[in-house]
């Protein structure tokens, strides 16, 4: 007999009723690039528990931490921050195990007197054929554990890692191994990522530690000169408005690998009126020697152990420099930072005899602290007749608030923005409520200063030509302003994406380039049209879909399903190619993607690679046997070509973003794809095959440009761009002549070009 | 696929790390969000407003703690105030359905007509129309999400006898709707 889970039943009750898979990857994408672009007031939630609150305001009146003792620190590569005053050990060898088609690779060990760190990769976490189950069941989540020879177990924690569609890696740390323990084992419980089953079997890997060689890539960590951090301006008494001053910001060390710098710094607190929380990046600048600012990315993964302090005074940073600058002097600005600040306001709230759930009383109790006037515009009594929710009226400057009950005990609080709470641990109290105000996180202004001597790096080699795109903000903008007409030559139909309103679902569109005889041909997205024109075929929640231009005749290809996507028609217009999986989840999700080949007509599907690989067609080659396609990696994407008569496979670049979309120029000498620069900025390049000559032609941040495709002429390259000041939810299309980079925007096109014929 | 190095990711400020957040969640999130508000449109609204959340409020996450109940709790509450919006802008139907919200899920578990089962299903889903947002929210996460009472406690940091009326509530607002159904019949 057939059973179901009510969890099963409801399941399906959603799937049927929504009708068919939703993906809202490209909408949040959108909204997470809008929200950043904004850079709107930041409202940073920070769930605090009360007792958390108190201790941290204690901890505060504790005077001054006593200076460390002076020790040498160095740095490796994936390893982190180690110290060296005693000698460092490390993994004899890599060691890899297979599991099923599975591997896990431990490839890199450090230990030093503080921690032991394990750097290890899983890759082909999906066989061949099996299901991403990761959507629908229960998948480990487990770290391993390190088992000393005594039996006794470390338990570890993640301090960074990276995934792709088929594998991650993981930087683990533990405690440090005792000094004559070099024999240890990595005990998995299950593998990470991989279905809880019933016959799950725990694997152990065995790690051998030897000490450090000598050439052991260890890069020093250098002490700038005394810094010259400053206070900020402005900042050295009470201010009218609010302001809490007695923050200095300083950069004291630095890390120079073969390719790139690492600045460590901290903000430190001499007050002990407040804690400081956080820095937003969007507020912190780096500015060269010739007045450039120079893409910064902070990182979490490395603090400096000197400057990281538990008791809310310091706030250590560690910034990555990746790109280029000018040597020399240099100014890091901090524009402004969040504190939380003790408060001390009460006020009382009188419920009255017989609350209700639901039952909200309107207060505007206006409160004055720390300098700030706060309004609590009403407070609810929660559907549960046991907490209370206030809504807040806060100024600009302050981001949070934490009030409570001191009177009743309560299961937890949070601070909130617009909204803050808390619960009863022993049910609704009787009578008036004595609501105290306990901690504000407020902005602080700046600017800090600080300055330092950019050093001479290896990869420090400016290069105008390569830094300098066709496409960049400057030169959208112009282009907007001094609209040209569409070049003669530049002709041609367009099969577009485009997430159309009200219901912001993907739609196939056909128009010409000039922006004329737009028709949407349907729900759908990846069309590629066929080289005479006369047929579209297009993915579909349902399965690949063939359209007849002529008749509007719309025919789905049997045997394909809504894990196929990313058709792409021969150019002898006898094959179609596309590719399959993940088995399970949204296209482009984890698990193993295969590529398939068949008849323009539908018939004859033949799988042509499935190899545990996440692998995603990308395009043919003029002979209609050779196809580009890309694998996602560790390090972002492989371009490859196959041979779909011989099987036969040749490695052509690599692209720093897993999920590039490549396309083949005309003469097929060129490949057009996205890649990420540093600081996650989306560029699009070009390059030779083997990816050499790489010329950079969009790189416009804040603006993202993505999705470059070839006109049939090879001269031109058109491509997404998102511009929120033409449209909040579409990207216009940009062209850009790659020799001239003359750049032509197309506003009245909107959407990506999946096919130019 | 393992969230913790996305939302380490997402922590430097790659995007690429909510991508994969939401290749991972987002069906599971719109069928949860759907199930409470029982609106596509406003299912999938409730999701970019969580997912947009959680980015804004990421560098705060524990990524050793696991993302998922973390993510749908905040999916399911989004969820409730939206819900609770459209509630007071369309009155509800009394509409009525057969059998109680248990003797369903039993029926439903087990029976293997499919003409039959996909009744039922209907049923099922009429019959979660007619509870209150609230009590639509108490059968999705202990029938959908299988959160114990005691989670269920935990997460929303309630008595879990709170947990338990919550429950009896719906089942019991259920019962009455499924009882006019059967005499009615």
């Amino acid at each position: 007999m057939m059973k179901r889970t009510s969890s099963q039943v409801i399941d399906e009750i959603a799937e049927t009723k929504l009708g068919r898979d939703i993906d809202l990857s490209s909408s949040i994408r959108e909204s997470v690039r809008r929200d950043n672009s904004r850079k709107m007031k930041t409202k940073k939630i920070i769930i605090t528990v009360t007792a958390v609150i108190l201790a941290s305001v204690i901890l505060m009146t504790i005077p001054g931490v006593a200076r460390a003792i002076k020790r040498i620190f160095a740095y490796i590569p994936n390893a982190g921050i180690v110290e060296k005053s005693s000698p460092l050990r490390v993994l004899d060898e890599p060691v890899q195990v297979n599991d099923g088609e599975t591997t896990i690779i431990v490839q890199q060990g450090v230990v030093d007197q503080n921690a032991t760190t394990i750097l290890y990769q899983v890759d082909h976490l999906f066989s061949t054929g099996e299901d991403d189950t990761a959507q629908t069941e229960s998948t480990c989540d487990q770290i391993p554990q390190l088992k000393l020879s005594d039996g006794s177990v470390l338990q570890g924690k993640t301090i960074s890692g990276n995934s792709w569609h088929t594998g991650y890696t993981r930087h683990l740390e533990y405690p440090a191994l005792p000094g004559t323990e070099n024999a240890v084992t990595l005990i998995f419980g299950c593998l990470e990522g991989k279905p809880l089953t019933s016959d799950l079997q725990p694997f152990e890997i065995p790690l051998k530690f030897v000490q450090a060689p000598a050439d052991l890539t260890v890069y020093p960590i250098i002490d700038l000169p005394t810094p010259e951090g400053a206070t900020a301006d402005g900042n050295g008494a009470e201010a009218a408005n609010g302001e809490v001053s007695g923050v200095s910001f300083a950069l004291q060390k630095y890390v120079q690998t073969d390719d790139e710098l690492i600045l460590f710094g901290s903000l430190v607190t001499h007050s002990d009126s407040f804690r400081i929380a956080y820095a937003d990046e969007s507020a912190v600048h780096l500015t060269d020697a010739a007045g450039a600012e120079i893409t910064l990315s902070q990182d979490y993964s490395v603090t400096d152990p000197e400057a990281a302090a538990s008791d809310g005074k310091s706030l250590a940073l560690a910034y990555r420099i990746n790109g280029s600058y000018k040597v020399g002097q240099a100014t890091m600005t901090i524009d402004d930072l969040w504190i939380t600040l003790p408060a001390e306001a009460t006020f009382t709230f009188d419920p009255g005899e017989n609350p209700q759930p639901g039952q909200k009383w309107e207060l505007n109790e206006s409160l004055q602290a720390a300098g700030y006037t706060l309004l609590i515009k009403d407070v609810t009594l929660n559907d549960s007749g046991d907490g209370l929710m206030f809504t807040l009226g806060l100024p600009e400057d302050v981001a949070e608030v934490s009030l409570t009950d001191p009177d009743h005990p309560q299961w937890g609080g949070g601070g909130g923005s617009e909204a803050t709470g808390f619960t009863y641990k022993d049910g609704f109290p009787a009578g008036p409520i004595q609501v105290t105000l306990t901690a504000i996180t407020a902005r602080l202004k700046g600017p800090w200063k600080a300055t330092l001597d950019l050093p001479e790096t290896s990869v420090n080699v400016p290069s105008e030509e390569n830094t300098q795109a066709c496409l960049t903000s400057a030169s959208w903008k112009s282009a907007l302003e001094n609209t040209t007409s569409l070049p003669a030559e530049v002709q041609g139909t367009l099969l577009l994406a485009d997430p159309l309103e009200p219901t912001f679902y993907y739609h196939v569109l056909k128009a010409d380039v000039s922006g004329s005889e737009r028709i949407d041909l349907g729900l759908g997205k990846d069309g590629s049209m066929s080289p005479d024109k006369s047929m579209v075929i297009y993915e579909t929640d349902q399965g690949l879909m063939l359209l007849d231009l002529g008749s509007g005749q719309q025919k789905p290809v049997p045997g394909t399903s809504k894990i196929d996507h990313s058709p792409l028609w021969s150019p002898d217009g006898k094959r179609i190619l596309f590719t399959r999986g993940p088995a399970a989840g949204p296209s482009g999700g984890m698990g193993t993607s295969s590529l398939v080949v068949m008849n323009a007509d539908g018939s004859n599907q033949q799988t042509v690679l499935d190899d545990s690989f996440a692998n995603r067609a990308q395009a043919w080659f003029s002979n209609s046997e050779n196809v580009l396609y890309t694998v996602a990696g560790a390090d972002g994407a492989t371009v490859r070509t196959i041979n779909l008569t011989t099987g036969e496979i040749q490695d052509n670049f690599e692209i720093n973003y897993v999920n590039a979309s490549v396309a083949l120029s005309p003469d097929q000498t060129r490949a057009a794809y996205v890649a990420m620069l540093p600081g996650e900025k989306y560029a699009v390049y070009t390059s030779n095959l083997d990816g050499s000559d790489p010329k950079l032609i969009a790189n416009a941040d804040p603006i993202v440009v993505t999705g470059p495709y070839w006109s049939p002429d090879g001269q031109w390259l058109i491509m997404s761009v998102y511009d929120t000041s033409i449209d909040e939810n579409h990207p216009v299309l940009a062209l850009v002549q790659a020799e001239t980079c003359r750049v032509i925007p197309l506003v009245a096109l909107k959407g990506h070009v999946t096919s130019w014929k | 696929m393992d969230e913790v190095q996305a939302i380490k990711r997402l922590k430097k400020g790659d995007i690429s790390g909510m991508d994969e957040l939401v290749l991972r969640y987002q069906t599971k999130a719109i069928r949860t969000a759907y199930l409470i508000t029982r609106d596509d449109s406003t299912a999938e609204e409730v999701v970019q407003e969580t997912f947009l959340r959680i980015y804004q409020r990421i560098r705060f996450f524990d990524e050793t703690r696991p993302f998922e109940p973390y993510f749908l709790r905040s999916v399911v509450h989004t969820a409730l105030n939206a819900a609770e919006k459209k509630k007071r802008e369309v009155p509800l139907q009394e509409d009525v359905d057969p059998g109680t919200m248990e003797e369903l899920f039993r029926k439903a578990s087990s029976v293997e007509d499919q003409v039959e089962y996909n009744q039922l299903k209907e049923e099922i889903f009429t019959a979660l129309g007619k509870l209150t947002p609230r009590e639509r929210t108490v059968i999705v996460e202990r029938y959908y999400l299988k959160m114990t009472e005691k989670e269920m406690a935990e997460e929303n940091e309630i008595a879990p006898g709170t947990v338990k009326w919550s429950l009896n509530m719906a089942r019991c607002h259920l019962r009455t709707l499924l009882g006019k159904e059967e005499n009615k019949s």
